[in-house]
């Protein structure tokens, strides 16, 4: 019979982390068996060693933090809060992945977690006509602020913006969110991170801020107020924005002849709950052929990006992005649109071997370009 | 000091009996020196069973080869050499003490800058004697984007590390005179020994001609590369990434972490140009890469921007380069 | 065997991409580059850290430079050192290799209890990596460089492992010894900010002038160097002729077989 420490502040940790629920579960084991990443991530075992407050061997760094696994949970566990709860006890051991600790120190000394120079964080933005506060400040991910590709994201929501007459500011100083930090399990300088974000948000004086990353979303959101920085105007993620322009007519999308398919990111699905507004962005391009791909909505796939995995290059995150990708392929549509710049890298690099004939865009970037 | 018998000590790297390639490019370098102003150039060789290799260094521009054997000298130790190397300083009293910026030639040199307080300059790439005899040196800094003109102003043997693969080992003199002293180490008084050594053979494509670059666009499949290299006689090198996902060693990984090319000829094939991997290319006289990106940062540091799928152009070039 | 003091010579240098040459006055404009800890000397701050935890020990940094450094300093004890003295003196300034080894040398002896002293390999502004070994021959210790693992065997001798080029060596070395630990050997673990908070209210940074190490400012600075810089000259990247090729692949690659038959030859 296998020996396991049991710590009894662990477990009263964990209990409150996951508001309670752990002790719904009664080890059907649906968690385990519909994991993206099965046969990786006991999930199953570690909710059981959390009931008991017995310590997790690391398995816990595996999880994307895709919550797929609480769709199919009959009971409600909050599964991701459990294992983010390990993984603050996994930090406090010192016992973290390498990468992200890198991560960390990047951050720390750059503002982003791709150690590029905090000199050209608003490089993307040179030539648009953005102002230092404005109606609409747009919080780039530092994957769009750096990333070439992503740029145009970043970008296309400007200029979409500034067509229907909005003024739109970008934040001098501006650092990442910290969802890596988050995931890592660090909570202080989380704490310093949120709090100086948001001073820098607060000189804007913005009437919304906008997020290109549901992880930023999330973290401006969600994570940040527990942490004492509350943000100083609501945050949207930009497809509820630009929906409600579409819905109330300030912008009128044009025309793009394609088959399009979506797919849903798992912090902007599962996480937030948004799903209709990217849809509506889309269908209401004229000229799109709208096609749903075998999982949608709660049922998405995950793109293999979440939980830190986007930075922690793993195999088993490749196998998930592969499936998704295959999904996408099979609905026979010309583009994927999606509204993430950890969803995008992640199929645009492994399209980069497998060399389906799809094309990745951000939904933004399909709008401007019926816009033209 | 008299210009004829100024006196330069060239440290010569070995191991298990094998000259270090770089020690040969110091030594060229410092004949090229004392033939246009003046002296004499000795070998400091350290080894065992090395002393017939001594006579050859003459042809690569040693006037003289000192040799002291031992054992314990078969392979690069701190501390001996330091003591060995100090105690030929200390009576023979050499003007100017060079060795190539090898690790143990770094180690070495370091320690015995301070036995005899004199200065020395880190690998340089650019190496004089100016006229009132001082050691003037190029030393980059900084990330390689600055050089400082550095001159040693006190101390004697003056010191220098000179970066490798600047100079070229020149095989223009004949043989030297060998002087082999006598030495007898006392192992059992030394505080520090060598219990295990592992190494196996490295490809070291820093000195490769010609070299054909794989980028992830290849997504890790390497035959057309492969292909391509046996073609035009080059070697292989690859990006971080392909390092990482283990599809190549190390050894041929290039950029700042990795290896640094001084080829004639670079292909890079699929290869974004992260600013780490660019550093790795700066050397290289000519670049061409192959990309699907019109815009890939790399484009700014290549000669020949080539956009286009490589999985098509690259059978194409093969076929028509066997022509 | 715990050991005793473990000191770690820490450097705080300007990041690399922030450094900028002003080609008019040809000097290096450090003031408006932010700094961080020398990359390696955050391997081997790592390193000391987990001799500690292994062995025991008390952790001390000694660095050599400005007041500006304190900052980071701390934020080298909010990676868990013990304590940290900083050596700083006007007359320092312009000191190359010979009286930087010297200066540190004098204050890890006025530490004392030494049984490893660990310091990065090279440092990220003008690495030369000469420091380490000169160290050892002014306290008259051994000393190993590139070295990626230590392990205590018994009192007074450890097993270390150092990096040749494709492969290793291990070696058996008496302490104290000094050695210069491989840049990127371990992942330095990033600060606890809860320490970080207290190391800025509450921690007191030891500084010491030449004086407290009885140097004299001859013996130092720029009086105390053997070698001089002259000039300092941009070395610009070679000019590349970016020209810019696309079109059919057969019609490609026909062009690039000429351009690469044409180099080759």
């Amino acid at each position: 019979m296998a020996r396991l420490r049991i710590d009894f502040d662990l477990r009263s940790k964990l209990l409150r982390a996951s508001g309670g629920t752990i002790n719904l579960c009664y080890q059907c084991g649906s968690c385990t068996a519909s994991c993206l990443i099965s046969p990786g991530l006991p999930v199953r075992t570690i909710m059981r060693k959390a009931q008991i407050g017995a310590l997790d061997d690391g398995s816990s760094w595996k999880c994307l933090s895709c919550r797929y696994c609480e769709v199919t949970c009959p009971r409600g566990v909050r599964i991701s809060d459990v294992i983010r709860g390990y993984r603050i006890m996994l930090y406090e051991n010192k016992s973290v992945p390498e990468r992200l600790v890198e991560c960390l120190w990047k951050i720390y000394d750059y503002g982003n977690p791709l150690g590029a120079p905090r000199r050209e964080r608003l490089v993307w933005a040179k030539g648009l006509e953005v102002f230092s506060s404005g109606e609409a400040a747009i919080y780039s991910c530092c994957m769009n602020a750096y990333d070439k590709r992503l740029q145009y994201a970043a970008k296309s929501l400007v200029e979409v913006l500034l067509k229907a007459g909005i003024k739109v500011s970008v934040l001098e100083g501006e650092n990442c969110c910290g969802d890596v930090v988050y995931n890592t399990g660090e909570e202080y300088y989380l704490e310093e991170l949120a709090q100086s974000n948001i001073s820098v948000l607060e000189k804007l004086k913005p009437t919304v801020i906008l997020t290109l990353s549901p992880h930023c979303y999330n973290m401006l959101k969600n994570i940040y107020p527990r942490y004492g920085a509350k943000p100083p105007a609501p945050v949207l993620h930009y497809t509820q924005y630009i929906a409600e322009l579409i819905t109330s007519g300030r912008i009128k999308p044009g025309n793009l002849n394609a088959k399009v398919t979506y797919h849903d990111p798992c912090y902007l699905g599962r996480w937030s709950n948004i799903y209709e507004e990217p849809r509506t962005i889309i269908q209401h391009i004229n000229g799109v052929k709208f096609v749903e791909m075998e999982h949608n909505r709660e049922n998405s796939l995950c793109c293999g990006g979440g939980g830190g995995a986007f930075w922690m290059e793993n195999i088993e995150s490749r196998k998930v992005t592969r499936e998704r990708l295959t999904e996408a392929k099979n609905t026979e549509a010309e583009l994927m649109s999606t509204a993430c710049p950890y969803c995008i890298r992640m199929f645009e690099d492994e399209l980069k071997i497998v060399r389906y004939s799809i094309r990745v865009v951000d939904v933004v970037e399909i709008l401007r370009e019926s816009l033209r | 000091m008299v210009l004829a018998e100024r006196s330069i000590w060239v440290f010569i790297e070995q191991e298990y009996g094998v000259i270090e390639e770089s020690s040969l490019e110091v030594l060229s370098k410092a004949r090229e020196i004392t033939d246009k102003s003046g002296g004499l150039v000795t070998g400091i060789l350290l080894g065992w069973n090395i002393r017939d290799k001594a006579r050859e260094l003459g042809r690569y521009g040693a006037h003289k080869v000192i040799v002291v054997e031992d054992k314990i000298l078969e392979t690069y130790l701190s501390e001996p050499y330091a003591d060995i190397v100090g105690w030929l300083i200390e009576e023979r009293k050499p003007d100017y003490f060079l060795a190539s910026a090898t690790r143990n030639g770094r180690d070495l040199a370091g320690r015995l800058a301070v036995r005899f307080k004199t200065g020395l300059q880190a690998h340089v790439i650019e190496l004089d004697i100016n006229e009132d005899g001082l050691l003037v040196g190029h030393v980059p800094g900084f990330g390689g984007n600055i050089v400082a003109v550095v001159k040693n102003i006190k101390g004697k043997p003056q010191m220098a590390t000179v970066a490798i693969g600047v100079f070229t080992p020149k095989k223009l003199w004949s043989e030297a005179e060998v002087e082999v002293v006598d030495y007898k180490v006392e192992v059992e008084r030394l505080n520090m020994r060598i219990i295990e050594r592992v190494k196996r053979e490295v490809v070291d494509i820093s000195k490769s001609k010609r070299v054909v670059v794989a980028g992830m666009g290849t997504g890790g499949d390497l035959e057309l590369v492969r292909k391509l290299s046996e073609t035009i006689a080059a070697d292989i090198g690859v990006t971080r990434p392909l390092a990482d996902i283990g599809v190549a060693p190390r050894d041929i990984q290039i950029g700042s972490t990795g290896v640094s090319l001084n080829a004639d000829l670079a292909i890079i094939v699929g290869a974004s140009g992260a600013p780490h991997f660019v550093s790795g290319i700066r050397n290289v006289k000519t670049v061409i890469s192959i990309n699907k990106d019109p815009e890939a940062p790399i484009k700014e540091f290549s000669d020949y921007y080539i956009i286009g799928d490589l999985f098509e152009i690259l059978p194409r070039l093969i076929e028509k380069l066997k022509r | 065997m715990p050991l005793r003091n473990i000191i770690v010579t820490l450097k705080i240098t300007p990041k690399p991409e922030e450094i900028r040459f002003d080609p008019v006055t040809k000097t290096i404009d450090r003031a408006k580059a932010t700094n961080e800890i020398n990359p390696a000397d955050k391997n081997a701050l790592e390193m000391a850290l987990q001799l500690r935890e292994k062995y025991g020990g008390r952790v001390i940094t000694v660095s050599m430079g400005p007041p500006v450094w304190e900052p980071l300093i701390k934020l080298a004890v909010a990676m868990g050192a013990d304590d940290a003295i900083l050596i700083s003196d006007r007359a320092l300034a312009g000191s190359d290799t010979l009286p930087t080894s010297l200066t540190l040398a004098r204050a890890i002896a006025k530490i004392g209890d030494y049984d490893i002293i660990l310091s990065g390999e090279e440092s990220s502004d003008g690495g030369t990596g000469q420091v380490p070994p000169g160290i050892g021959e002014w306290l008259r210790i051994p000393h190993v460089t590139y070295v990626s693992a230590i392990e205590i065997i018994e009192e007074g001798r450890a097993r270390i492992k150092r990096t040749i080029k494709g492969g290793y060596e291990i070696l058996e070395v008496k302490m104290p010894f000094i050695a210069s630990v491989e840049l990127g050997c371990n992942t330095p673990r990033f600060p606890d900010f809860r320490r970080k908070r207290w190391a800025e209210r509450e921690f007191k940074l030891k500084v010491w002038t030449i004086a407290d190490l009885e140097l004299a400012p001859e013996e130092v600075g720029f009086k105390g160097s053997a070698t001089t810089v002259v000039e300092l000259r941009e070395l610009k990247p070679p000019e590349r002729l970016k020209r810019v090729i696309s079109g059919d692949p057969d019609k490609l690659a026909e062009e690039l077989a000429e351009i690469i038959r044409s180099i080759i030859r």
